[in-house]
């Protein structure tokens, strides 16, 4: 449908910027992995230290900057709601 | 004076030829609702009224499933019921069993012309529903800027993340106009790029509600590229848009909570997973600091270091035990020596001549045992205790015996 073709375009526009869901996906991967008892203690790491990158950009890419509701005039602008 | 009747008398005539009347026994009236009373025991007072005059209405609670919307003020309604008299008061009024909205047939009919149109062109198929973002960064929302409908989508909006981002088209979403703006709306928060849409309004009579029911507001949801909850009126009311709407949400409210997730809720997920990856890690950690200390056990078995400590202490040992065998063997000894020596000792000769005896020996050193050994002349040698003593016998006399 049109909302994934847009939803590709857009990460093909920006290759950093993953969503949330997206991040929290790769993590959940990495315990799994983590989860194997044979696996060797410096891929281990390498995989941990990934894993809180991915946690730290998770919690940054919340935006926690609050914002005026803000209505849409039909010129395409926007002003202050209220 | 003749023929003088009682209150109750004359209102039980009247009502006798109300009951007995057949068209009064069901009829439906026309009219504007007006001192419309819900009171506690369920039941509904009011009035219907026309250019020409009102007419008292009472729907009693048992009838009450004859209405399916709630009765207001202004209404144009069509009551049917039947027309009775209240003795009691002396007043007639209709008893209404079933209370219609002017119009609402006409519409109904129209609503399911509709839905079943687009149903059959699929316009409702699960198939063409798109996902709603989970964690959305942009809501747009399409509703009236005034009214509870905007104010509750705020409030809820903000209460579960006081940083999302709300783009509102305030649109027109009654009467006439109401279905262009709300295209227009849906149209232009597309253009502007939210990740959501809530498209909807608060409650409010069929009518009210009907521009959420024409074709053109239907197309809009349908084209939109943007995922759109629909939110109109109450938990009750089924519009044609929210059949097209990828989600229905029941009320504005629920509208917003579909739509943005709350922002502790990501928290807690995020913090979660920090907790797994740390706790899976440290898991491998301890497995290998396990296996590090094994190993280390079992290397110090094995080492040369280890063989000359275990020999030094067998060493050790051995020497130890030689050492306690051989004090005890010559304590044993020391003991059995002691032992030996006063056995000896209660043997010894001069033990016996200790106390005033003596040993005798004649001249030539023979043991003297008796008296007749010697004579008088013989010399003899007494050993004592303490010394020796040489003499010459006097005189021997021999004891005599009874029996010799």
């Amino acid at each position: 449908m049109a909302a994934g073709s847009k939803k590709q375009a857009a990460q093909e526009n920006d290759k950093e910027s993953r969503s949330l869901e997206e991040m929290l996906d790769e993590i959940d991967e990495i315990v799994e992995k983590l989860d194997d008892e044979d696996l060797p203690l410096d891929e281990a790491f390498a995989l941990y230290s990934r894993g809180v990158k991915l946690t730290e950009e998770s919690s940054r890419s919340i935006d926690r900057v609050e914002k005026k509701v803000q209505k849409l005039m039909d010129d395409g602008s926007t002003e202050d709601f209220d | 004076m003749d023929n003088v009747y009682s209150v109750g008398q004359v209102n039980k005539y009247i009502k006798n030829m109300f009951v007995t009347d057949y068209l009064l026994k069901r009829i439906s009236v026309r009219g504007e609702v007006s001192n419309c009373k819900y009171i506690t025991s369920g039941h509904i007072f009011f009035t219907l009224k026309d250019t020409d005059g009102n007419l008292k209405c009472v729907m009693f609670a048992g009838n009450r499933g004859g209405l399916s919307f709630r009765l207001t003020d202004g209404m144009q309604v069509v009551v049917t019921g039947s027309v009775d008299v209240y003795a009691q008061d002396g007043v007639y009024q209709l008893y209404a069993t079933r209370i219609e909205q002017e119009g609402a047939g006409e519409l109904y009919e129209r609503f399911m012309q509709l839905k079943e149109d687009l149903e059959e062109r699929g316009m409702f198929a699960a198939q063409y529903k798109q996902e709603i973002p989970s964690n959305p960064q942009t809501i747009g929302i399409v509703t009236a800027p005034t009214g509870a409908a905007v104010r509750d989508i705020i409030n809820i909006a903000t209460r579960r993340n006081p940083y999302i981002r709300l783009i509102l088209y305030p649109a027109t979403v009654q009467g006439a106009e109401a279905p262009r703006s709300i295209v227009k709306g849906i149209k232009a928060l597309e253009k502007y790029g939210v990740d959501v849409m809530i498209v909807g309004r608060g409650g409010g009579s069929i009518e009210d509600l009907w521009g959420f029911n024409e074709e053109c507001v239907a197309q809009a949801i349908f084209d939109c590229s943007i995922p759109i909850i629909s939110a109109v009126g109450h938990e009750t009311d089924f519009t044609i848009a929210d059949f097209v709407a990828d989600l229905r949400a029941p009320t504005p409210s629920a509208a917003a909570e579909l739509a943005v997730s709350k922002l502790s809720d990501i928290d807690d997920e995020i913090d979660a997973r920090r907790q797994a990856l740390y706790d899976s890690v440290s898991a491998l950690i301890r497995r290998d600091r396990e296996r590090l200390r094994l190993s280390h056990t079992r290397l110090g078995f094995l080492s040369p270091a280890y063989k000359i400590k275990e020999s030094g202490e067998r060493l050790a040992r051995a020497q130890e035990k030689l050492h306690d065998n051989m004090l005890s063997l010559i304590k044993e000894r020391k003991s059995r020596l002691g032992l030996l020596s006063s056995g000896l000792e209660g043997n010894s000769p001069l033990k016996k001549i200790a106390g005033g005896f003596a040993y005798v020996e004649d001249s030539k050193g023979k043991r003297v045992k008796s008296a007749a050994q010697l004579k008088a002349g013989d010399d003899i040698n007494m050993t004592f205790s303490d010394g020796k003593v040489k003499a010459s016998v006097a005189e021997t006399i021999i004891k005599k015996t009874d029996d010799q």
